[in-house]
């Protein structure tokens, strides 16, 4: 059945002017202009049958002519009379009664213009019901992608295409205290329902990682933290440790390697020979055969860090034997005290830990394919049942936070590309405050630099091989524009700072810019879902998810005015000096 | 998925408001006469006093067993005026009582009237109009568009009794307020309406259950009258018109139309060689209809007749021909479910 039967009467008023995907409706009564409210839906009779041309209201107007009134006549009649009701209103697409063996499809496409003088329809009451079940369920797998209710009918749940969403990459923004991290509980809960899931979620304060927030299908993984040094066992334990020999050469150097030092491209050369050196003599000693002949100072092959140490430290001491016979200094002698410094203050620092201070485990050959394994398996092949990979980045300090977060972006990338086509399976990174580290300015430091690097070639390339951006940020300001501009899904929840709402006003197409009006005016829980997964720039009401985040706003005034309030700086301060919880 | 193509092939071009021609074919469904039944009527009921007469009937009986065929026969005999009246007369009768008997089922509503619906849906757009060309006597297409609630435009005003006028059309009558649009009927081969008075008077007298004294209906017979009866007005103003409705057209959508008709013919013709589109669903298409439009090398056509008994065939121009099994697509009524949801 066709969703649409309008009577002639209900008619708003018609057509007046049509400028592409623009047309201005005049509307005669004014009774039923104010019924109108701007984000209001109409529908447009086109000049084909079984269709019609679906709009948004984008302004309502109403205006006095400017010709001067008879001085003779009353002034109240012909002002009436010089009244113009108008209504500006963006065309978004296509309702189709009947296309193919399909009934009621909507398309974001106007293969037709609408005429001059054609009939406009508001869609309100049951219409309203009716199209948004329309465009809602469009694909219908066992289990849908719905984030809540449509704003402006609040029976109609708003499905999203979930295909779309992840396919082309997605954008979570809101101010702190819109609702963003209730939206994110929301997707994640849903993503985790599904039977082979896969998705790692980067938590930067932890509010993904509480109590609240465990349900069947997500998994918590913590970056290790000092008390979790040294110990076997670790990734079993979900305790992340990311030793140094993932790292690139790039990545080690850009830690590494004070560039201002005059010595320093003899201190990379003499680094980079050594550890490749490591790496061959780690393989000679598994008595492996398979790598041995291919590697190069980028693969991911274990080494002792101790062994490099010892043998650049040897080369800063060396005494050569000069053409005299006497002993002289060596080519490298006392180039590399520096470097050696550095390096052994990084891997002594307690900070970085998790990437120096490896045990066993880690210096496995097979070490590589667990972590792999634990972060990229669907839910099904994943021993924990888990397709939702949780990492809790809370105590990680935020210098080396985008390098170590666009580390695992990088390694789940580049296992992605080197698995074959028919055997990938499509994961999904979701960025919580992305700002930190994907940002538009990047510092100096050339390791947060690596980092950023990674997730822009993941948002250029990704599709390609599966993997999936959300980026989730209170300042979409600051997030990396390259980053945004690749993402074609908007779910923005309320963003007062202008300067955010017109990063993502930018983003959207000009017929709809319009709609980002409301973005400072959006209730809390409300949100603006506009691009590929749904069929419409829609305002949704977000569903509470029944997985919390820890991310509650304090009450200050409440908390004040109890007295039984409790305190606890003395344990704070041990974490602090232990740098762990 | 070819079958996918082909629904969205036929939506696209029937949504797209193309002029509408019927043919005997589309009323059949309402039990009107056919050819054969007609001739049968006019040999058993007709009675002549004069011999010349007589004799020249008795001639027409002959042909008319031998052929079986209402068309040929008169085609072949040049017809003295009286008898050539009463054949007209007699076909005015038979045609009209159908024609009142099948109005009866419109208004008890127990027939199904897809014409109606098919109306209703192309008045459902922002243009509010439509064309129907027809080379039938009857009122089908009157009754579909009142149904539909259209304004009806024929050429006559549209009174008790309605006078011709070759501006009426001019009119912006799709936009009259209490009617769902307009619907333009070209009768080029006249109407059971329509009638002309002794002193050469041509006026529209709706649902007549007989022909007023001192009138004769003004129908076009088929044969040698054919061509010089539709010299006269109203004829020369309903062919300009229709010619021209055929020129603007989106493209055509044939209801049990066979192509054997020399005064639509040539321009549609000349206008699906220019690439408009044309669908044609009947139940059985004519050898004049392949002719006209397989062997033509027209580019976009899509030919819908009855298959089996059971099945549809379809010639396209795309997708060539194919059977779709167990459906009858080649009947307005199932056609419009692929279209209207």
């Amino acid at each position: 059945m066709a969703i649409f039967k309008f009577e002639e009467s209900k008619t708003i008023g018609t057509v007046f002017s049509v400028d592409t995907s623009t047309i201005i409706v005049k509307v005669d009564e004014l009774d039923k202009l104010r019924k109108l409210q701007v984000n209001h839906l109409i529908a447009v009779k086109s000049s084909k049958a079984g269709q019609h041309l679906i709009g948004i209201i984008n302004r309502i107007t109403r205006k006095v002519s400017d010709e001067e009134s008879p001085v003779n006549e009353d002034l109240g009649m012909t002002n009436f009379l010089l009244t113009e009701n108008i209504l500006k209103v963006n065309l978004i697409g296509t309702l189709i009664d009947k296309h193919g063996e399909k009934e009621n499809v909507f398309k974001r496409t106007l293969d037709t213009v609408p005429e001059i003088e054609a009939n406009c329809f508001p869609i309100d009451g049951e219409n309203i019901t009716k199209f948004m079940r329309t465009i809602s369920s469009q694909e219908n797998y066992d289990v849908p992608l719905s984030l809540g209710k449509y704003s402006i009918d609040e029976n109609a749940e708003a499905f999203l295409d979930g295909d779309k969403l992840f396919q082309r990459h997605a954008v979570i923004v809101g101010s702190t205290g819109s609702g963003k991290s209730w939206c994110v509980a929301k997707l994640v809960e849903q993503i985790a329902k599904l039977p082979m899931a896969n998705s790692i979620l980067f938590d930067i304060h932890g509010e993904y990682s509480g109590l609240d927030f465990k349900a069947d299908g997500i998994q918590h993984l913590k970056i290790a933290n000092p008390s979790d040094l040294g110990k076997t066992g670790n990734l079993e334990n979900n305790v992340l440790m990311l030793p140094y020999w993932l790292l690139t050469y790039e990545e080690m150097l850009a830690m590494l390697l004070d560039r201002s030092d005059s010595n320093a491209p003899n201190q990379a050369m003499i680094f980079s020979k050594t550890v490749f050196n490591e790496k061959i003599k780690f393989l000679a000693s598994i008595g492996d055969t398979t790598f041995k002949d291919s590697i190069t100072i980028d693969s991911p092959i274990p080494y002792k860090m101790e062994n490099v140490l010892n043998v650049i430290k040897e080369l800063d001491v060396e005494m050569v034997k000069g053409s005299t016979g006497r002993e002289k200094q060596g080519p490298f002698f006392g180039k590399l005290t520096r470097f050696i410094q550095r390096l052994e203050a990084k891997s002594q620092d307690k900070r970085l830990g998790f990437m120096f201070q490896v045990s066993d485990d880690e210096l496995d050959i097979n070490w590589m394919n667990n972590l792999c394994n634990s972060l990229m398996q669907g839910s099904n092949n994943n021993n924990n049942k888990a397709g939702v990979k949780v990492i809790d980045f809370s105590e990680v300090p935020s210098d080396v936070l985008p390098l170590v977060i666009g580390l695992v972006a990088r390694i789940v990338f580049t296992v992605q590309q080197w698995t074959a086509n028919d055997k990938r399976h499509p994961i999904c990174l979701l960025c919580d405050e992305a700002h930190l580290y994907i940002p538009e300015r990047t510092s100096q430091d050339s390791a947060s630099e690596l980092g950023l690097k990674n997730f822009e070639r993941i948002a250029k390339e990704g599709r390609k091989y599966g993997v999936s951006l959300t980026v989730i940020s209170q300042r979409p300001a600051e997030v990396n524009r390259t980053v945004l501009s690749q993402c074609n899904n908007f779910i923005s929840l309320r963003l007062s700072n202008a300067e955010d709402q017109s990063v993502i006003k930018r983003l959207l197409p000009d017929n709809l810019s319009g709609l980002t009006d409301v973005l400072p005016i959006l209730d809390i829980g409300e949100a603006l879902i506009v691009g590929d997964s749904s069929l419409l720039p829609t305002r949704v009401l977000i569903d509470e998810p029944t997985i919390k985040p820890q991310s509650a706003t304090i009450k200050f005034w409440e908390e004040w005015s109890n007295e039984k309030a409790e305190q606890d700086i003395s344990n704070a301060v041990i974490g602090l000096r232990k740098q762990s919880k | 998925m070819e079958k996918e193509a082909i629904y969205k092939q036929l939506q696209a071009w029937t949504n797209n408001i193309p002029l509408i021609i019927l043919g005997s074919g589309a009323s059949v469904p309402f039990n009107l006469p056919s050819m054969w039944v007609l001739g049968d009527y006019i040999k058993k009921s007709i009675k002549f006093s004069d011999s010349k007469d007589q004799n020249q009937f008795k001639e027409f009986i002959v042909e008319f067993d031998k052929t079986g065929d209402l068309e040929t026969t008169l085609t072949k005999l040049q017809l003295r005026e009286n008898v050539l009246a009463e054949i007209v007369n007699k076909t005015w009768e038979l045609v009209n009582k159908a024609d009142l008997e099948a109005y009866e089922h419109f208004i008890k509503k127990d027939f199904d009237f897809p014409l109606a619906k098919l109306l209703e849906h192309f008045l459902d757009t922002a243009g509010k109009k439509v064309t129907i060309i027809t080379t039938n006597y009857d009122r089908i297409a009157e009754y579909a568009s009142s149904i539909a609630k259209a304004v009806i435009c024929n050429g006559y005003s549209q009174n008790l009794i309605g006078h011709f006028s070759n501006n009426i059309q001019s009119n912006n009558l799709a936009s009259l307020r209490g009617y769902k649009g307009q619907v333009n009927i070209w009768k080029v081969h006249g109407s059971l309406d329509w009638f002309k008075s002794k002193e050469d008077e041509n006026i529209q007298l709706p649902i007549r259950q007989n022909i007023p004294q001192e009138y004769s209906p003004l129908i076009v017979t088929p044969g040698l009258s054919k061509y010089s009866e539709t010299h006269n007005e109203p004829y020369r103003t309903i062919f300009t018109q229709a010619d021209s409705e055929i020129e603007h057209a989106n493209g055509f959508l044939c209801i049990g139309y066979g192509f054997n008709d020399i005064h639509v013919q040539p321009k549609l013709i000349a206008q699906i060689k220019n690439q408009k589109p044309i669908i044609v669903i009947t139940k059985e298409l004519t050898e004049k209809t392949k002719q006209s439009i397989i062997d033509n090398k027209c580019q976009n056509y899509m030919l819908i007749e009855e298959a089996n008994s059971k099945d549809t065939r379809i010639f396209s121009s795309k997708f060539g021909e194919l059977i779709i099994e167990n459906t009858s697509y080649w009947e307005l009524g199932e056609y419009l479910k692929l279209i209207i949801s």
